[in-house]
């Protein structure tokens, strides 16, 4: 249990600091491409983890980022969604022969397409929602889905590069 | 009883995430009208005392652009010193001081953080109520425009930059004298638009653009940026005209902070108008 807690715990924090002081000042595709880094909290919790405690995680998260970004309500409310979605995605990607309990979101688990599948959708569902809140006007929506679609990207690559650096220092 | 709880239990998960949802609309919407929250802002004491530590390394790494833009303050303020004047004739330059009275006092502030790639951007800043910071005080970097002071804590203080959608200043071309609103629709940090010059205005590509100092945030004449593209909308009788901004909100540093003397004797005006 313990072993369970402590890294979330561990990843909760850095990567609330790392998203409220470092990421926040990153230009990249002239403000359309933004780094959301903290979202991999929430896609790296257990896959059999209960789903209201993930949504849980996710609002104080996402609370947390506001404060930085000054944005009060707008990424906890895109981190909900994100929690609340991911048991879906991970119901419609369910292997042929249903998921092991020691199974975790992650390459060396699942697979790459299993994880290039998941992190993509909920990327992007995560993206969209909180470019279209941060607007709040329609007038913006092809400028938000390119937002979306740059960070999703940009994020993805991040998460990959995070992934293969910590799998393969987990095997040594 | 006994249905009520199983339609709770079957529908748990969708419960709980409207009743996040609902709380998070709450915060967004109830921002967006008073503008109060404090304890979610980057002023309150955790996240301030954070970026304060942050500038503690970061400073560090910037003092270039910060002497930079200090060099360019001091010339622009020995430019304006009497010494850098002659007097054109004896007969007829008088300055009388005592018909000036002191309006705007300034003060220095340390940017903590600043974002530019948002759809509404923010800057925090190292002074609060304790340093005499009020809200509505102009703000401006390396003598040129850049926001105003949203909110004040006790140490530190939101300012809304130019480039937030909700800025509005009333801008003047020296050249022709029209005056218009200045505003941003985000994207580009480096560019605003100025609405509401007519079309007899003879507006050109590379024209000045200033403060008017109406309302009691800017001292009039506070340099804004220059014309960048000129456009004009068939039927329309206002050009739409884009501003290279001034200020560079990619090096933000030191900023002066704009206390308006007179803007309590404004503000009571502007109530007596709107009752």
């Amino acid at each position: 249990m313990i072993r369970e807690i402590v890294p979330i715990v561990l990843r909760f924090f850095g990567l609330l600091l790392i998203q409220g002081l470092l990421l926040i000042n990153l230009d990249i595709f002239g403000g359309y491409g933004h780094l959301n880094l903290y979202v991999l909290v929430i896609l790296l919790l257990p896959i059999k983890s209960p789903r209201i405690l993930d949504m849980v995680i996710a609002f104080f998260l996402g609370l947390g980022v506001d404060m930085f970004y000054n944005s009060p309500g707008i990424h906890a409310s895109a981190a909900v969604v994100l929690a609340y979605s991911r048991p879906l995605v991970i119901r419609i990607l369910t292997p042929r022969d249903d998921y092991d309990f020691t199974d975790r979101p992650n390459i060396s688990s699942l697979g790459l397409s299993w994880y290039l599948r998941y992190a993509i959708a909920l990327l992007f569902v995560h993206s969209l929602w909180l470019y279209t809140l941060e607007a709040f006007d329609l007038s913006y929506f092809f400028d938000n889905i390119l937002k979306a679609g740059l960070s999703t990207i940009l994020t993805l690559v991040t998460i990959l590069i995070i992934d293969y650096l910590f799998a393969h220092k987990a095997k040594v | 009883m006994r249905d009520f709880l199983r339609f709770l239990d079957s529908y748990k998960y969708l419960i709980t995430f409207l009743i996040f949802q609902l709380f998070c609309f709450s915060l967004i919407l109830r921002e967006s009208v008073f503008q109060r929250t404090i304890v979610l802002s980057s002023i309150n004491s955790v996240t301030g005392a954070a970026f304060e530590q942050r500038d503690k390394l970061y400073s560090y790494f910037s003092l270039r652009d910060a002497n930079d833009i200090l060099k360019e303050e001091n010339i622009l303020l020995m430019d304006n010193r009497p010494i850098s004047y002659q007097k054109v004739d004896k007969e007829y330059a008088i300055i009388d001081d005592t018909l000036y009275a002191k309006r705007y006092t300034f003060q220095y502030a340390e940017v903590l953080n600043s974002t530019k790639t948002e759809i509404d951007n923010y800057v925090t800043l190292n002074k609060g109520s304790l340093h005499g910071v009020e809200r509505n005080m102009g703000v401006l970097s390396g003598m040129r425009l850049m926001g105003r002071v949203e909110k004040v804590t006790e140490h530190y203080s939101l300012v809304v930059p130019i480039i937030h959608r909700n800025f509005k200043v009333s801008a003047r071309l020296p050249m022709t004298g029209h005056f218009g609103v200045l505003s941003w629709k985000g994207g580009d940090y480096r560019y605003a638009f100025l609405n509401e010059i007519p079309k007899e205005a003879k507006v050109k590509v590379g024209m000045p653009v200033v403060t008017r100092g109406a309302g009691s945030l800017f001292p009039p004449g506070i340099e804004i940026g220059t014309i960048s593209e000129v456009e004009l909308e068939e039927g329309s009788d206002f050009y739409t005209l884009t501003i290279a901004l001034g200020v560079d909100m990619a090096r933000l540093n030191t900023v002066l902070l704009v206390k308006d003397r007179m803007s309590s004797e404004i503000d009571s005006l502007d109530q007596f108008i709107t009752q």
